[in-house]
């Protein structure tokens, strides 16, 4: 909850200091003077300006006060300069009490610097103070924002919402207070008139959602989270996915079954993960493996003498020169296709470049044309500046009767062209690497093959008993191969327990998606607003609303949650005084649904000038009637001037415990040697 | 394979044609407003021949290169001027519509609402960018005088030569 317990001004002056000091009750609260002077505002702008809310009022920082803060203060007799001014405010929570300091016009602090004191006003000190932004990047969230603190402070925790860049941002304090803080200049052209415009999309809706605590706004964030979720479930499985692939692609095997997109993986919906080699061969990895280990093994058994294969070791050279052979014809050609996608690639990428040039001069083109037409140049409006007879927008000799296309026409044909384009170059480029690929994989086996060639040269040329150089090479080539495809095995196998593990995750994610409500609204939802529907109703028949013939018609839009009448916002067939009706009844009618039941709305109401447009004084009282039903629950603070001795009247009417009257007389300001109360 | 799949005919609708920027009416006059808003040497206004060698320049980078040597004075270039229809068209237009007027020494001026026309081009920053440095560089350099050389050769010189 927020209180508001004191509010404290001081302003200096070459002669002395300036200033008020009033302290402000739970309940009703009159700030009055006899005259509409300035003194009231200067009293409840100190109040907006502390908690960083003077948005509401409209603009940023100390030039929304009015002069006494900024420019000179006038006793009566004399005019006096203001050189230094500061505002104190002491606010609870209902547990704690905190001061709130902010310097006005003070030559070294900035105007967006609070400093916050854990203590009431009688007892600051400033070693338990921390000074705080406001209106500075981040202050709504940062730690060192001051509305960061506010937020925690009250009790309020404040979603996160749509903005209108597409990000989400917390939705603002101000937004939120300048439902029930109702500013004199612009708080009573309408409803929720005096929010400011800070980027949040349907801020008014957002607004009401929260301080009603409608559960749309937690499906919309749960909607929002599961929306996160699945971004990153879907990241995390594509990265696993082409990981898995790059491994076996490594040693020339794939993986076939591997599903692209996260899905729920059993066992009965998903073929069973199968590593097999790449080409026509399609042997499974373990057979590979078994196939190379008895290689190996034969291996082993051969005796490492040469004296009795020497008709073998021949036939074996002749084969591993053919395979070498036929690998480099294979390299050869590569390198020519290579070259050739080299060459379309630069083609291609030469005519992209025009081709954006060619988009940049046409946009130039179009914005000429808008340039000329605004200068009412009959040539870009497609007309010939003699004849009066409309053109085609073409320096080119007419020799057909054909159309042309339109510069923007012009401009979405290039752009299609240069989507081609680009996809053509994606293309080839990944041509260019696969061949790049190919050609280095050769150049590996050739490698290998040439070693084995030369072991087996010297094998044959060499004195027999000695150790066969040809097989031991084979054995190490076999036992690595063995080992690269065993591990891409287990790689391929531990990351696809990993695909599992996400799978668990998004078997959750759908089961949670299932779940949102498909309707906008759950019960307590409709409840409340009908809730809030049926106390405006009430309140709008109280203050003696007439501007409609049939209350039933009246209703909440389900839509924005504003008042509206058969559909319509409610505004546009309301007189001047029924719309302050309407402004009263809505702003009470919203305070008590979040009261009833159970809404986010700090309880405190500030009116400045209620009575606005003539209003009727006997509607008046019983506006004043229905904040004292709020009891001590609502903190309420009224400016009001008591000139004519109907308003008089209502005050003294009421019954005088239930309300507490600060008189500011002719001037806020007074010289501070005279005490207040 | 489609055998149910009978084609009677074929019918093709016409597209309208594209056209190329530089044939565009406006681009064109906003290129000439440009280069005359630019050129703002001794004399006032511009001959017919520098406006016509001008936007040849901004059509083609090579164009630009020989205009450059051409500008700086460099006697080996050989250099013609090249008279694009699409331009002369443009400036007939541009006259029509009263942007430009022709003084009596035959040289082309801005008008007022030229003036203003051209003064928004160069106001803004993202319009005509690469034309804007190659006028500046360019435009007050390439005298009247220097084309006049130029063009009295042409009565001199034959095509043997």
């Amino acid at each position: 909850m927020l209180q508001i317990n004191r509010v404290k001004a001081i302003a200096r002056t070459g002669i002395g200091n300036y200033g008020f000091d009033y302290n402000l009750r739970p309940g009703l609260n009159f700030i009055s003077s006899s005259d509409n002077t300035r003194g009231k505002s200067s009293v409840l702008v100190a109040i907006y300006y502390c908690l960083g809310l003077e948005e509401i009022i409209g603009g940023k920082g100390h030039k929304v006060l009015t002069s006494v803060y900024k420019n000179s203060i006038d006793d009566g007799n004399n005019t006096y300069g203001v050189l230094e001014s500061e505002v104190f405010l002491e606010i609870n929570n209902g547990c704690d009490t905190i001061t709130i300091y902010r310097s006005a016009t003070m030559e070294n602090r900035s105007d967006q610097l609070v400093t916050v004191y854990y203590n009431s006003l009688d007892n600051i000190e400033p070693s338990n103070a921390e000074d705080m932004y406001v209106h500075s990047h981040n202050a709504a969230t940062n730690s060192k924002g001051f509305h960061a603190f506010l937020e925690k402070f009250i009790g309020l925790e404040l979603p996160m919402v749509p903005a209108n860049d597409d990000k989400d941002r917390k939705l603002y304090l101000q937004l939120i207070f300048s439902c029930i803080f109702i500013e004199q200049k612009r708080g009573w052209a309408d409803v929720f008139s005096g929010m400011p415009i800070l980027g949040i999309k349907e801020a008014k809706k957002r607004v009401i959602e929260y301080i009603l605590g409608l559960d749309t706004l937690k499906n919309e964030r749960k909607k929002n989270e599961l929306s996160i979720r699945e971004a990153y479930i879907k990241n995390e499985w594509q990265k696993i996915v082409e990981d898995i692939s790059s491994a076996a692609n490594k040693v020339n095997f794939q993986v076939i079954g591997l599903p692209q997109q996260p899905r729920v993986l059993e066992k009965y919906i998903i073929s069973p993960l199968q590593i097999k080699m790449r080409g026509t061969e399609k042997i499974s990895v373990d057979n590979k493996i078994e196939e190379l280990e008895k290689e190996y093994d034969g291996l082993r058994v051969v005796k490492p003498k040469i004296v009795d294969n020497f008709d073998e070791l021949q036939v074996e050279l002749d084969e591993t020169e053919k395979s070498i052979e036929i690998l480099e014809r294979r390299i050869t050609e590569a390198r020519d296709m290579l070259l050739r996608e080299e060459a379309s690639l630069r083609t291609l990428s030469d005519t992209l470049e025009i081709v954006n040039l060619d988009i940049r001069n046409n946009k130039d083109a179009a914005k000429l044309k808008r340039l000329g037409s605004e200068l009412d140049y009959a040539t870009s409006k497609d007309i010939c500046p003699l004849c009066n007879q409309s053109i085609q927008d073409s320096l080119l000799p007419v020799q057909y009767l054909t159309n042309i296309m339109s510069i923007e026409e012009n401009i979405k044909h290039l752009d299609s062209q240069k989507q081609m384009l680009e996809f053509a170059i994606a293309g080839h480029k990944e041509n260019k690497d696969e061949l790049k690929i190919n050609i280095d994989e050769s150049s590996a086996s050739i490698f290998t093959l040439r070693r084995l060639a030369k072991s087996i040269r010297s094998d044959l040329y060499s004195i027999n008993e000695d150790l066969s150089e040809a097989i031991i090479y084979k054995r190490i080539n076999l036992e690595n191969k063995i080992t690269s495809l065993r591990e891409m095995k287990q790689h391929v196998i531990k990351q696809y327990e990993k695909l599992e593990a996400l799978s668990k995750e998004w078997k959750t994610y759908l089961e949670e998606k299932s779940k949102l409500p498909s309707k906008k609204f759950t019960e307590l939802d409709l409840d409340k607003l009908t809730f809030l529907q049926e106390q405006f109703k009430k309140n709008l028949r109280k203050y003696n609303y007439k501007s409609v013939a049939n209350f039933n018609n009246i209703t909440i839009s389900h839509h924005t949650y504003l008042p509206a009448t058969e559909g319509f916002d409610m505004k546009f067939d309301s007189s001047a005084s029924d719309n302050i009706r309407a402004i009263w009844a809505f702003t009470i009618a919203v305070m008590q649904t979040s009261l009833n039941k159970g809404g986010n709305l700090p309880e405190v109401l500030i009116f400045d000038e209620p009575a606005q447009h003539s209003i009727i004084t006997d509607d008046m009282a019983q506006f004043f009637q229905s904040i004292l039903q709020f009891e001590d629950k609502v903190q309420v603070i009224i400016g009001i001037t008591v000139k004519d001795s109907e308003t008089k009247e209502i005050i003294k009417e009421l019954d005088s415990d239930k309300y507490y009257l600060i008189n500011v007389g002719e001037k806020a300001f007074k010289s501070i040697s005279v005490k207040e109360h | 394979m489609h055998t149910d799949l009978k084609i009677d005919k074929i019918v093709f609708n016409s597209q309208p044609d594209a056209v190329p920027v530089n044939y565009r009416i406006s681009y064109k006059i906003g290129q000439i407003c440009l280069i005359l808003f630019m050129c703002r040497g001794k004399r006032r206004g511009c001959s017919v021949y520098k406006i016509h060698m001008l936007c040849m320049g901004l059509f083609r980078s090579a164009e630009q290169e020989t205009l450059r040597r051409f500008t700086y004075g460099d006697d080996d270039i050989f250099t013609i001027i090249r008279f694009d229809p699409a331009v002369s068209r443009a400036l007939n237009y541009a006259l029509a519509d009263r942007i430009i007027f022709q003084q009596s020494n035959g040289l082309f001026c801005l008008t007022e609402s030229g003036k203003q026309f051209a003064q928004k081009i160069k106001d803004n920053e993202a319009l005509m960018i690469s034309e804007k440095l190659f006028l500046k560089e360019i435009a007050d350099k390439l005298t009247e005088e220097k084309i006049n050389v130029l063009v009295e050769r042409w009565g001199k010189t034959d095509a043997t030569n």
